[in-house]
């Protein structure tokens, strides 16, 4: 009898260098936050075994490196994912404005079958800094997400522990349900290739 | 009141207990172990024990559902009697039994196993393993031992289906422990069966053999070895199979495994035992495999030179390496001295020996610390390895003006601080910049315990040294400014500067530096790919096996070696190793590319423990990266730098018989990456325009 699977849902964080993806990976998954996190360089993931209604799930989160060159690396890491965390630092328009940038760079590599609904949750990061740095507003934020699909968006901050838990119970949501959408899909095709087998079965050759 | 008709009473069953008749993991066969009792009058010994592969066992038929409800707790089920001529199918009666040794989980295997002896010399039973995560009776009864907290068995030993077996197996016979080896239990045993396994007999034995027992570690003394050796004899193993065992022998009884054991780390895992167990156990394989080689070489430096013989295949016979060259391999790691580096030079400051003894000696045991700032000038090309004294000045005064001139160019020029392209390079440098070494005392954040301040930290560098790494940074990204910044570069800049506490001097040995990394940092990542191509060509040449585990599991990318390739293991080494290792790599004594040997060393360190525990990309990776924690401590860098050695030598050996034996106009099977392995002039790959992100 073989032992019924555990749900694991994988999640890829994206955006630009010095965002905070590894502090909000740490803050979400360990409860800490330092300031002696090193650039990330190539990948890494870190798990977490999450409640979400009844159902207990394992969240894989991948942490990438942000500088843009690397990400043709990505094929790598992003195939089988679930959805995918796009995150901008509030004081940074720049790393704002990329956000649609890493979306479609996201789609491209991992190569995903229905990217007109694939989940994505977008997250500005660093809300704790003192208004007067803070140069992204939350209304302009909020337009941006619906015009990019109508996206969950969130302002956090990892180093004070703001809305991290939130944000990350929408992303786990948005996972299963798209990890949920695609078995249903793979038994689809299943059904498919038993009848083209049939067919062949029968064919006097 | 007798049986029933045709059936016999089935009192024991175990699911999911395979055979491994390969390595390969297809050819594992899954059955039940039972123990079933033939008459209503059969005596203990009589009762028979055996093994049939579910295959054999037609799904609902009473055999297979007796099996079943008598794993899951059932006391006994009638059922008919299992046939013996399935797959490796076998039954004996108990008394025919000699002995059973009991493999718990450890170092590089993941399963659990039981090797039975039988008396009759003919009967060569299969090793039984206990795959523990798919068996639904070893499933409930951890998780019944979870509740109680209960998380190790008997003697405080890992709780595994086999020693919920052994229990069973003592109602039905007088098991003895062997005082020798204690994973041996004597079946039932007479005198002469305990004399063999006697101490004193154990005693005489080792002295009769050529293996002295000084060499060995107390670990040793206990006379394992020997025990291994009688079982051999007991068992017709092949030599082979006593290299699996010598494999084994850290036993749970030891005591750095008990510390281990204790450790709540582990526990907590344990109940965590999903997907990340796996990999822990390995780490944790990995990790004792580190201590129990470290243990034992302290005792047995010359058998240390045999073990890595065997390992990599190295033997007199077959003449690979001659023994000359695992005698240099194997001369003990000394620091170049300060003393002697001196000696190296004549009154006029020129060397009075040839670069290659000095490289050979540098190769073989790295430079003392308080040196470094002298020898990595040589070591990266900025001084001539020819020069003098005086040209050396000379050149450190041409340095001083040039640098003076390059940075000038950026820091005096209005136009270019307005820059877009400059602004941003500026912004990259200064984010990583102020998250490079932060831990190391001359990089350290001014002021601490201050919320305000290290807010202000956020935003604008403080640190001298700090502030000079940006200097050198947005000076080299005019300098060379196709290439400009990439991250990754801080990694390799602060290291550096550390040893120099100069910026010039810093500045033009981080451009040497550059020369032989620039291909890591391309825009087009052409020249790390190459690196990770060539590791790939190489593991498939070296290490076909491991290679075939990782292919099947769709993982040869060898995108996990990404950072150690990018920074030269600045992130997975403490910082005394990676520089050894650094300046190891910067001899070019027999490569340029001496990076990917070590890599491969790694690989063929924990061979093993890859092809045992791992098969899955993501498990792969979680094990490369986690090398990090492992290694930052009591990291066997010796161990490593001998092993890479070897493996370059074994290479190399390689590459000159498939050579000879490769005739004139025919294809020679060598790829070209790996024959530049052969080269030691450093590979320069320029960027060839400038290209932004």
């Amino acid at each position: 009898m073989p032992l019924k699977k555990k749900t694991l849902l994988k999640v890829i964080i994206l955006g630009d260098s010095g965002v905070g993806k590894t502090s909000l990976m740490q803050q979400f998954v360990n409860g800490k936050f330092s300031h002696q996190y090193k650039a990330t360089i190539g990948a890494d993931f870190l798990t977490k075994e999450l409640s979400i209604d009844d159902k207990t799930v394992t969240m894989q989160i991948w942490d990438t490196a942000g500088q843009e060159r690397f990400q043709s690396l990505g094929v790598a890491f992003y195939r089988g994912a679930d959805c995918c965390v796009l995150v901008y630092d509030v004081t940074n328009p720049k790393s704002f404005e990329n956000i649609s940038s890493w979306k479609d760079e996201f789609l491209i590599q991992a190569n995903v079958k229905d990217p007109e609904n694939f989940p994505f949750v977008i997250i500005g990061n660093k809300v704790d800094v003192d208004e007067s740095k803070k140069a992204i507003s939350q209304k302009k934020a909020q337009q941006y997400a619906i015009n990019l699909g109508n996206l969950p968006i969130f302002q956090t901050s990892a180093k004070e522990a703001v809305n991290i838990d939130q944000a990350f119970d929408v992303i786990a949501r948005n996972a299963l349900q798209q990890e949920e959408n695609e078995d249903f899909n793979t038994d689809f095709d299943d059904a498919i290739n038993i009848q083209l087998e049939n067919d062949n079965q029968n064919c006097a050759c | 009141m007798g049986f029933p008709t045709g059936k016999v009473q089935l009192i024991y069953a175990k699911s999911k207990v395979y055979v491994h008749p390969s390595k390969n993991k297809k050819d594992n066969l899954p059955g039940y172990l039972y123990i079933y009792k033939e008459f209503p009058t059969s005596t203990n010994d009589e009762l028979i024990f055996g093994w049939i592969p579910e295959e054999s066992l037609d799904e609902d038929s009473d055999q297979y559902n007796a099996l079943k409800k008598v794993d899951l707790g059932s006391n006994s089920e009638f059922f008919k009697r299992p046939s013996n001529y399935g797959n490796f199918s076998f039954s004996v009666k108990i008394k025919e039994l000699y002995s059973i040794q009991f493999r718990p989980p450890s170092i590089g295997w993941w399963f659990g196993s039981i090797v039975l002896n039988s008396k009759n010399d003919f009967d060569a039973l299969p090793v039984l393993f206990f795959h523990d995560d798919e068996s639904q009776s070893t499933i409930n009864e951890q998780e019944r031992k979870k509740r109680n907290f209960e998380v190790f068995g008997e003697d405080n030993q890992l709780f595994w289906g086999g020693s919920m077996f052994l229990n069973e197996f003592k109602k039905y016979g007088n098991l003895v422990k062997s005082t020798l080896e204690s994973s041996v239990y004597l079946i039932n045993p007479n005198l002469e069966d305990l004399n063999n396994f006697s101490p004193n007999r154990t005693i005489k034995k080792n002295n009769n053999n050529k293996i002295n027992p000084s060499n060995f570690s107390k670990f040793f003394q206990n006379a394992r070895w020997t025990v291994l050796e009688n079982l051999a004899k007991i068992t017709k193993f092949t030599s082979d199979r006593i290299t699996d065992l010598n494999d084994q022998l850290t036993e749970f009884n030891d005591p750095y495994i008990n510390k281990i054991l204790k450790n709540p780390e582990f526990s907590r895992i344990n109940d965590e035992y999903g997907g990340m167990a796996k990999i822990y156990l390995a780490k944790w394989a990995m990790d004792i495999k580190e201590q129990s080689d470290r243990s034992r070489k302290l005792e047995m430096d010359d058998k240390y030179r045999d073990v890595l013989d065997r390992e990599l295949g190295l033997n007199k016979e077959n003449n690979i390496i001659s023994e000359q060259d695992i005698l240099n391999a194997h001369e003990p790691s000394r620091e170049l001295t300060p003393q002697e580096w001196n000696s190296f030079f004549d009154s006029s400051g020129r060397l009075n020996i040839t670069v290659t003894e000095v490289k050979n000696r540098i190769f073989h045991g790295g430079c003392n610390e308080t040196i470094r700032n002298e020898v990595w000038l040589f070591l990266l090309e900025v001084y001539p390895w020819d020069s003098s004294a005086k040209d050396r000045k000379i050149l450190r005064k041409t340095f001083e003006e040039d640098y003076k001139i390059l940075k000038s160019q950026w820091k005096d020029d209005e136009e270019i601080q307005h820059d877009l392209y400059f602004k941003d390079q500026v912004q990259r440098i200064e984010k990583d910049i102020k998250r490079t070494d932060r831990d190391l005392e001359i990089y350290k954040r001014e002021v601490q315990n201050n919320n305000e301040e290290e807010e202000e930290e956020e935003l604008e560098i403080k640190n001298q040294n700090l502030l000079c790494l940006k200097d050198i940074l947005l000076t080299f990204n005019r300098f060379n400014d196709k290439l400009g910044y990439v991250q990754g570069m801080t990694d390799l800049l602060s290291p550096l500067f550390y040893i120099f506490r100069d910026e010039t001097l810093t500045f033009w040995s981080f451009v040497k530096l550059m020369d032989r990394m620039e291909r890591n940092f391309l825009h087009d990542q052409s020249g790390i790919k190459n690196q990770i191509d060539t590791l790939n060509d190489l593991v498939q040449f070296m290490l076909p096996e491991l290679y075939g585990h990782l292919e099947s599991n769709h993982s040869n990318n060898f995108i996990f070696f990404f950072r150690m390739l990018l920074v030269l293991f600045k992130r997975e080494l403490n910082w005394e190793n990676f520089m050894k290792i650094w300046e190891i790599i910067f001899t070019n004594y027999y490569t340029s590319q001496f990076q990917i040997f070590i890599i491969l060393a790694i690989l063929q360190k924990n061979e093993k423990i890859l092809i045992n525990n791992l098969n899955e990309f993501d498990e792969f990776l979680k094990f490369f990266n986690d090398l990090s924690i492992n290694y930052q401590e009591n990291f066997d860098i010796l161990d490593l730098l001998t092993r890479s050695e070897l493996l370059f030598l074994k290479f190399r050996s390689m590459i000159d018989i498939i050579d000879i034996n490769t005739l004139d106009g025919e294809l020679s099977p060598i790829s070209d990456n790996l024959r530049l392995l052969l080269n030691k002039d450093i590979i320069i790959q320029r960027e060839t325009k400038r290209v932004i992100g």
